[in-house]
């Protein structure tokens, strides 16, 4: 059927404005799906082999409290007959030149099982970690990033921080590097790890060296341990619940992280959510292309149905050219979607890096897989999207069969059918909403509902708002324009619709996204300015250990608390520990006097609630940790402390934005019991004719008297640089509500365009009527206008919704954060202006072709 | 007794009718016909008479309400639409005022496209066959012409190539000289003849010319959805006679 083919498809080369517009759609449509799949495959991969750096092969690990336990216990447990047991010391290190590496102490002897870096004597950097205190395997890849080249690399002892420093004779590649310890300034010795045939970026030590540089002498972070099955499993349960002093939990690998693993995924959801609406634009612009085609071309049409194509060949036909279509707009999709998560992966690792675990990603790595899967999506996508214009094509006759008149109006009929489809997909969701069903999908679908049955509504309202238009207003202004306008748009609904739907949906994601981030912004903004109570902070200068949360001087606290200017001091410091949840985020805090008039309470009775947490086993938890683990006011939960693993009340709940799993708040002297508490910050609040300025120069001025360092910091500054964390968290869905309004413009466009053109011949009887082309003109761009209009009017109520539903259902699925709905102003007025503008800018080619038209050749009778 | 030849077209109490917003309207009613292989015969009568639905419900593009219709000796009312597309492409050729050619293919391809679409012939051999067809109607020097490339009366000649370089064996033709002026349409009907008679086609032609329709073998007048009973002439002044051929008699 060459000639069928080539009958059909030679059309591309006389209109190809539509072709390209319609192709540039499903591409940027594609480009931005792939490229957020990618760029979160790529994360979620960095993320897996983080763990396997970190965890190694180990299949548990047995953690005590935060601060770690005594380095007796690995002993003890070696003597009870364990033998697959690797202790661990492990946390980040400051390097002098402000970079940050995270070191993991290891006893090579025991590592066999569980990492290959440091395992066994087989190679001499090993050999020199136990023999010579201050060596660290770094990466190869660090060594050759310091800027030396493989000569100098290869010239031992000269100094990271001086390149022209003395060198030393040496065989292997190394180099002196000084770090940023606790206790002061050290120099070691970063020797090239071997090569494992793995990405490796930890730094791996002797645990001798990785205790004195992360000051934890006598202590360990974690044992690791292989139990290969269940009974070894249960026996060392029972083993570490016997010690007299059980302060030990067995915890598998897989949980510990679990949580962090969730929570990037929703984020992750959420991300491909977003890119996922761009896609179904562009479904619309595909089916507005490819209707806008077989009409133009009803012609050939009735000519081939007259000569004896089939209906099922012009089904063929129509499909073939939607399925072309996909396949050009998917492949030149998928290579800027490459390009594109090369932009974005390093955004994507960043907002997980702030707000879950530590990833480094440099390079996006596309899978066969995941393109073959979206040559598949942009295929299937395109044959749905033309089956409805295939099935109308092959419904004509030939002469004497269905033309445009009866097309319409089976349009306009069914625009009925869809108003109830539209209220029984809105019932629907608000079913599943009201009865909280299938908890974060549950929403998706929800959502999808939502905008699928608002959508549904729109043809019918546009019916009824330009027969309005063309009608009763158009009478009442004395304006044939506007009468003109209306029923010429209502009598081409199958066209404007379609078109007026796309734009609807992309300025509808546009307004709920604002409203989801402006309503974000303001609550975490309010938050801070509740929370940061303080006039001035002092935090560790020193990066804390994931699970050590310790940084200053335990005796800073009281001496600063007898300065004349201060007049209250807190502290406060973060944890990880084991509860029966797992390891979880402990915030131990001594706090001002009237703290708790700060905290933003959303459950639990305010009476009496600073005596019960100072002076029994209660807790607060946040609405995250609540909303996660499904835990209320008046539950317990057990929770590692140095006195014991016991049970604390929840004795309230508040809100809080600051870890995405949620935490535990306890107060310092509880978890420590009579021991001094130690912290990683403190807070001052001056005392009274006391300006903040004089006490951060106090503090100044005595910090430069200790060797600990520290960081002094206002309320203004963490308030600006969490605020920037925050916009950065946003910066992708930002980017992706601009290409989702792109793709939408296109599909304006075209639409446009084509409605336009396609009534040629209207508007040269208009004209020869007497219509000025200046008249023309002015027509063209009022229709634009109404459409334009009325697709940014429709968009403000499904735009509140949506963005109603993303804060009190996704979000509060996703993360447990609650925050108050906020409407802004100035994005609803920025959506209206950009539905008018860009279906007026739409408008600008199609006036100025349809002004300057010959008019003869559009008079012309066609069949 | 004289062999009489087989029919190509035979309608018996035919009729159309479409329900509109009034309710039920009649088009045609009552019509019997007989077309012989080789037979010409034009049909007259005034705008809306039902001409054009009586072509189309030969064609097979309308499914008749009442009565029913053989195309060489298959019943169409028989038929499901892909039996009827498929008779359409082997039996039958068109010719229409508005010429109705494929704009995207060139006179060559136009003319190329039923033997394609009915497997007769494919690639170099359509086109072989397709360029003598071009040849007989005198465009052998236009094949790779557009249509926007050629004049009316050369539109027409290629629509003429295509419905009969598939030799079928009934042409319907409706106002083929319509959007010509008389000297190219006289030339274009002269065509359609000669192939018609090289061929040994059917040839059933509406018209609105008494000239055209008296170089016909038959002229057949319809009134009001109806064919005049033979000999009656109908009473709108500058119509012409009609008749009915049955068993290839008048």
């Amino acid at each position: 059927m060459k000639l069928l083919l080539r009958a059909w498809l030679r059309d591309w080369t006389r209109h190809p404005l539509q072709r390209l517009l319609t192709l540039l759609g499903v591409a940027i449509a594609i480009a931005v799906v792939l490229a957020v799949d990618l760029a979160n495959q790529s994360a979620q991969r960095a993320f897996d082999r983080s763990m396997v750096e970190v965890a190694g092969a180990a299949t548990h690990q047995i953690l005590g409290p935060a601060e770690g336990f005594s380095d007796h216990r690995y002993r003890a447990l070696r003597l009870a007959g364990w033998r697959d047991l690797a202790p661990i010391v492990e946390g980040p290190l400051r390097l002098e030149t402000g970079e940050t590496v995270y070191v993991l102490g290891v006893d090579p002897l025991a590592e066999a099982p569980f990492r290959e870096t440091a395992a066994g004597f087989g190679s001499v950097p090993v050999q020199r970690l136990m023999t010579e205190p201050g060596t660290v395997l770094v990466p190869p890849e660090w060594l050759a990033a310091q800027g030396l080249g493989a000569a100098q690399r290869e010239a031992p002892g000269r100094d990271a921080a001086d390149p022209a420093g003395g060198a030393e004779a040496g065989s292997a590649a190394e180099l002196r590097v000084t770090v940023q310890t606790p206790t002061g300034r050290q120099r070691i010795t970063a020797l090239a790890a071997p090569e494992t045939g793995r990405e490796n970026r930890i730094w791996v030590t002797d645990i001798a060296t990785a205790q004195v540089l992360l000051d934890r002498i006598g202590v360990l972070d974690r044992i690791d341990a292989r139990l290969e099955t269940p009974e070894q499993q249960a026996r060392l349960e029972a083993l570490l619940a016997a010690d007299p002093d059980p302060v030990l939990d067995l915890v598998p690998v897989a949980a510990r992280d679990a949580a962090a693993r969730e929570l990037a995924q929703a984020f992750r959801i959420n991300l491909t959510a977003m890119s996922l609406l761009a896609l179904l634009i562009a479904a619309f612009l595909i089916y507005n292309t490819q209707t806008f085609s077989v009409l133009r071309r009803r012609e050939i049409l009735s000519s081939l149905r007259l000569i004896g194509v089939s209906r099922g060949q012009v089904v063929g036909l129509v499909l073939f050219e939607a399925l072309l279509v996909g396949l050009i707009g998917t492949v030149l999709g998928a290579l800027a979607g490459i390009a594109l998560a090369q932009a974005l992966v390093g955004q994507v690792a960043r907002t997980v890096s702030d707000h879950f675990f530590v990833v480094a990603v440099s390079a996006v790595e596309p899978r066969p897989l995941a393109l073959v899967a979206m040559l598949a999506l942009g295929l299937g996508l395109s044959l749905l999207a033309a089956l409805a214009p295939a099935w109308e094509a092959a419904r004509g006759q030939g002469i004497g069969g269905t033309g445009r008149a009866a097309l319409e109006q089976r349009t306009r009929s069914l625009t009925g059918y869809l108003l109830l489809a539209g209220l029984l997909a809105l019932g629907l969701g608000a079913a599943i909403v009201a009865l909280g069903l299938g908890a974060l999908i549950g929403g998706f679908i929800a959502l999808f509902l939502m905008i699928t049955g608002f959508l549904l509504l729109l043809p019918r309202l546009l019916a009824l708002g330009l027969r309005g238009l063309g009608g009763p207003v158009a009478e009442r202004l004395n304006w044939p324009l506007a009468r003109l306008a209306g029923r010429s748009l209502e009598r081409s609904l199958s066209r404007s619709g379609p078109a007026v739907v796309a734009l609807t949906l992309a300025l509808a994601a546009a307004i709920g996204v604002s409203v989801l981030v402006g309503s974000f912004r303001i609550s975490v903004s309010d938050w801070l300015g509740q929370t940061l109570t303080s006039d001035v902070y002092v935090v560790s200068a020193s990066p804390a250990s994931a699970r050590g949360g310790l940084g200053l001087p335990g005796d800073w606290a009281d001496a600063m608390a007898d300065w004349p200017e201060v007049a209250s001091v807190s502290t406060g410091s973060t944890l990880e520990a084991v509860s029966e949840h797992g390891v979880i985020q402990l915030f131990l805090l001594a706090p001002h006097p009237d703290w708790l008039e700060h905290l933003p309470l959303v459950a639990g009775d305010p009476v009496g609630l600073d005596r019960r947490l100072r002076e029994t086993d209660s807790i607060l938890i946040t609405e995250g940790l609540a909303a996660h683990q499904d835990v209320a006011v008046g539950d317990r939960l057990a929770i590692s402390t140095p006195q014991g693993r016991g049970p604390f009340v929840v004795a309230g709940i508040y809100r809080d934005y600051s870890h995405p799993g949620g935490t535990v708040l306890m107060r310092a002297d509880r978890y420590y019991g009579g021991a001094p508490p130690r912290f990683g910050s403190m807070g001052l609040q001056r005392a009274a004719g006391v300006t903040p300025e004089v006490l951060e120069a106090r503090i100044e001025a005595w910090l430069r008297e200790r060797p600990t360092p520290a960081l002094i910091t206002r309320p203004e500054a963490i308030e600006t640089e969490s605020m920037a964390i925050f916009d950065r968290t946003f910066a992708i869905t930002h980017l992706l509500r601009l290409i989702t309004l792109l793709v939408a413009f296109v599909a304006i466009l075209s639409a446009l365009v084509a409605l336009q053109m396609e009534r040629a011949r209207e508007y040269a009887v208009l004209r020869s009527t007497g219509l000025l082309p200046a008249g023309v003109s002015r027509l063209v761009f009022l229709q634009g206008a109404v459409l334009g209009l009325f697709a940014a009017v429709a968009a403000i109520p499904l735009g509140l919704g949506m963005g109603w539903m993303l804060i009190e259902v996704i979000n509060r699925e996703a993360f447990g954060w609650r925050m108050d709905v906020r409407v802004p102003a100035l994005p609803l007025a920025e959506n209206l202006l950009i539905g008018l503008g860009a279906a007026l800018l739409a408008s600008i080619y199609p006036a100025w072709r349809l002004a300057r038209m010959p008019l003869v050749p559009a008079l012309r009778v066609t069949a | 007794m004289p062999q009489i030849p087989p029919s190509v077209l035979e309608c018996r109490a035919l009729g159309f009718s479409y329900r509109g917003a009034a309710g039920a309207t009649a088009v045609l009613s009552g019509v019997d016909l007989t077309l012989l292989a080789g037979q010409r015969v034009a049909i007259a009568g005034a705008s809306g008479s039902g001409k054009s639905t009586l072509l189309h419900l030969a064609a097979g593009l309308e499914t008749a309400s009442a009565g029913r219709v053989r195309v060489n000796g298959v019943e169409l009312g028989g038929l499901g639409e892909r039996e009827r597309t498929i008779l359409r492409r082997r039996d039958l050729g068109v010719v229409f005022q508005a010429f109705h050619l494929i704009p995207t293919l060139t006179a060559l391809e136009n003319v190329a496209l039923p033997l394609e679409l009915d497997g007769r012939a494919w690639g170099a051999q359509a086109r072989e066959r397709a360029r003598a067809q071009l040849a007989r109607v005198g465009l052998a020097d236009k094949a790779g012409r557009y249509p926007e490339q050629l004049s009316g009366g050369e539109q027409q000649r290629v629509a003429i190539g295509r419905a009969l370089v598939h030799e079928p064996a009934l042409i319907l033709a409706d106002e083929p000289t319509g959007n010509l002026d008389s000297a190219t349409g006289e030339g274009v009907f002269r065509l359609l003849l000669d192939q018609v008679a090289a061929t040994g086609s059917a040839l059933l032609m509406v018209t609105h010319s008494p000239a055209l329709a008296a170089r016909l073998d038959r002229t057949l007048h319809m009134v009001d959805g109806r064919l005049m009973p033979e000999g009656a002439l109908p009473t709108v002044p500058g119509t012409i006679g009609s008749g009915t051929i049955e068993n290839g008699r008048e």
